[in-house]
């Protein structure tokens, strides 16, 4: 066997064995199982509302219905992305199977890819299941197949890489899932934040101190270094797209490669942790 | 990897990822400049301004900053857009190329490479600035995370608290709306309106809701208001009570919608037709909103109300030519037949009328001859009107057809110097049909001048009420002037 698909043969089966490790954790299906809850009482809780009849009424039961739903997946998919992310490593520290692993012929950088693999298998099943739900859901409320709001679900899960990559990265430094957990809900929610962080920029230096100004500028590196999730919340955009809209159709590449490349830096941080870790 | 190797490489890729970052920021900002420059060129056209009128502005209200901005976007857009001159539009030769290029649609990727290319980087610095600011009225009322550092800090705390989920805080809040309309306690839905949309500008539905709500149910136990207890309201350039305020408010709050959400033609349509012709009954606005509204994807029904807008606002040959292609497309439908009959018909006695009044002039000036002539003519076109709508009424109990026929009856009658009769007829027929009654009223006014009989004291308070207005509004042009 070549060097190549031995590596990719190691790779898969590290991933495939963190995919079904993970679908078989107790909170995550937890997590599942409300989020298809929350996306399947959608259309009851709307049968409840006075809202319901024909027009802007039967229109606004649609809508309530789509955002529930978007609003759902974003939610407990994060918590899983972020569960999931902060516990394949720790847990695997905790329970010692990590030292058979690494005992094997598989590099520490394969097994990382391996296991960042397997949570983005996870996050992935999720995401499919949840967004599969949310289309019958819509198609027996309202006959529709929101074909647009795959591409919603698309950058939302790039949104959940970048959250799960850091997350993945600190995860490689503790030895129990609690702070990266902690970590990664710091890190989804202050990326959600960065916005303001331009806002104190561009209002810094109106008092003339040289004080006022130092901050605008920390506030403009920090904006410009740390990952703004709120980028990806293009469902306004999406779910209210016309046709001929040029601006969506260059975002969404630029979007992924944004996405990517912090990626690529929180998996560069994880195998610096990682690689001088005594395992 | 050694070690030094890896901090490089993890710099550079956070190195990249920051220039991407920026990158996408900026094509961000670009998003909502081109958005911008599309809805301020759509409004331009549609609403004939981009800022309120000096009348309409609050005591506090900036100093906008939108038509010159607009002007210099116009100006720099126009030797750069590629865009067919003229089109149906009578006022389009006067319009820039971008207008006309918003107007015509496809040429959305055009303006947005303009829009996002280095050389607009000024124009699109100071929009940003000029929205920074809040000096820019085109874009209605919006959500701005500067917002956090007003004193009224209700709306940002709801942003705030959601984290990105600003749609489902609005859904939250239009369900509080629905239960107050419910429960009738119309005067706490009115703020958590405004609040929805702000919170999701681009909730269509809450704006046509919460339009029709302003102007329907929030107004019906409201009692109509006196002729003489009415103001006039220069910002509305008309007389208003209590219930009128309330439809120029829902029509406020749909013209943010379009603000907003410039191609749903629902808005363009509750504007047009529930507002301005069945509330406020200005069809000429009526007509300026629903064909717009057939501008963009709609459903059948907008096509039809669009032109018996026409109809209404004396556009016969317009409404008739359209109520012919219509029938050419939907052949089975029912009332497209009644309408081309009706323009028909309306057509012949506007010829017979002006025939009517040109023989009167030419009787002034001498010419028997001529008059003679005309008269003839006049008296032919109301042949033809009045066999129309006896050929109506054949068919259908109509009593717009009835009305029409004792409009002729009562024409003829003053024609022939019979006021008294006249004003009788009309006096009658007016309760025929609601839609003949604003008409008969007036023409009972213009024949009671005309044959010099008394006019009745609201009749007085009624002219007395159009002079002033006149007044008001030449004052009001002669200040804008």
């Amino acid at each position: 066997m070549t060097a190549i698909p031995v590596f990719f043969h190691s790779l898969w089966s590290i991933s495939s064995y963190t995919w079904r490790e993970g679908m078989r954790k107790k909170i995550l299906i937890g997590f599942l199982i409300l989020s298809l809850l929350t996306i399947f009482g959608a259309t009851f809780l709307t049968a409840f509302l006075e809202t319901g009849g024909t027009g802007a009424d039967a229109e606004v039961d649609a809508k309530l219905v789509k955002d529930i739903c978007v609003t759902a997946i974003s939610i407990f998919g994060v918590l899983i992305t972020i569960f999931i992310s902060a516990s394949v490593v720790p847990s695997e520290v905790e329970n010692k199977v990590i030292y058979t692993v690494l005992s094997k012929p598989v590099r520490r950088y394969q097994y990382l890819l391996g296991k960042f693999l397997g949570v983005q298998l996870i996050v992935l099943m999720n995401l499919a299941l949840m967004g599969g739900l949310f289309f019958v859901a819509l198609y027996f409320q309202e006959g529709i197949l929101p074909t647009l709001l795959l591409w919603t679900i698309l950058l939302t899960y790039f949104e959940f890489i970048v959250v799960s990559g850091f997350t993945f990265a600190v995860s490689c430094a503790a030895t129990s899932p609690v702070l990266p957990t902690i970590a990664g809900l710091f890190i989804y929610i202050t990326g959600h934040l960065t916005e303001y962080l331009y806002d104190v920029y561009t209002r810094a230096g109106q008092t003339g101190e040289w004080g006022d100004q130092v901050i605008g500028q920390i506030a403009y590196g920090l904006w410009l270094v740390l990952p703004n999730l709120q980028n990806f919340n293009m469902r306004s955009q999406l779910l209210h797209l016309q046709p001929n809209d040029p601006p969506a159709d260059i975002m969404i590449p630029n979007l992924i490669l944004y996405a990517l490349l912090f990626v690529v830096a929180g998996l560069g941080i994880a195998y610096w942790i990682f690689r001088r870790k005594e395992l | 990897m050694k070690a030094p190797k890896l901090i490089i490489a993890i710099i550079l890729a956070l190195v990249l990822a920051s220039w991407q970052g920026a990158r996408v920021s900026e094509l961000r900002e670009s998003e909502t400049f081109y958005r911008w420059v599309v809805a301020a060129a759509n409004q331009l056209r549609v609403f004939g301004t981009l800022e309120p009128g000096q009348a309409a502005r609050e005591a506090t209200a900036p100093d906008y900053m939108d038509e010159s901005l607009f002007t210099d976007v116009e100006a720099h857009f126009e030797p750069r857009l590629n865009v067919e001159p003229g089109g149906e539009d009578a006022d389009e030769e006067s319009y820039s190329a971008l207008i006309r290029a918003v107007q015509q649609g496809g040429h959305e990727h055009e303006i947005w490479r303009l829009a996002s290319s280095a050389e607009s980087r000024d124009l699109r610095q100071r929009f940003h600035e000029l929205r920074r600011e809040g000096r820019l009225a085109s874009l209605g009322e919006v959500f701005e995370v500067g917002d956090l550092y007003a004193n009224e800090g209700t709306l940002v705390n709801l942003g705030n608290m959601f984290l990105g989920f600003r749609q489902m805080a609005a859904n939250l809040i239009w369900l509080e709306v629905d239960k107050y309309w419910h429960q009738g306690i119309m005067h706490r839905m009115i703020p958590l309106m405004y609040t929805t949309v702000t919170l999701d500008p681009n909730f269509v539905d809450a704006f046509l809701l919460g339009g029709w709500h302003m102007a329907y149910n929030i107004t019906a136990p409201m009692a109509d208001t006196p002729p003489a207890l009415m103001e006039y309201d220069e910002r509305y350039d008309a007389w208003v009570g209590e219930k009128e305020r309330f439809y120029y408010r829902a029509a406020d709050f749909l013209k943010d919608g379009i603000r907003k959400n410039p191609t749903d033609y629902r808005l363009y349509f509750d504007l047009g037709f529930s507002i301005y012709m069945e509330k406020i009954d200005d069809p000429t606005s009526a007509v300026r909103y629903l064909s717009e509204a057939v501008r963009y994807p709609h459903e059948s029904w907008v096509r039809r109300t669009y032109y018996r807008a026409l109809q209404d606002d004396g556009q016969y040959e317009r409404s008739l030519q359209g109520w012919e292609s219509y029938l050419e497309e939907f052949p089975d439908n029912q009332v497209a037949p009644r309408f081309i009959a009706i323009n028909e018909g309306l057509i012949a006695e506007r010829d017979g009328e002006a025939a009517y009044a040109a023989a009167r002039e030419a009787e002034a000036e001498g010419d028997d001859e001529r008059a003679a002539e005309l008269r003839a003519e006049a008296e032919a076109h109301f042949d033809e009107a009045r066999a129309v709508w006896e050929n109506i009424l054949l068919y259908y109990d109509d009593g717009y057809a009835r009305t029409r026929v004792l409009r002729l009856d009562a024409l003829e009658l003053a024609e022939a110097g019979q006021y008294y009769e006249a004003v009788a007829l009309l006096e009658n027929a007016r309760w025929e049909s609601s839609d003949f009654f604003q008409e008969a009223s007036e023409m009972i006014i213009e024949i009671k001048l005309e044959g010099g009989l008394p006019l009745s004291l609201s009749e007085r308070q009624y002219l007395l009420r159009q002079q002033e207005g006149e007044q008001r509004r030449r004052a009001n042009e002669a200040d804008g002037a």
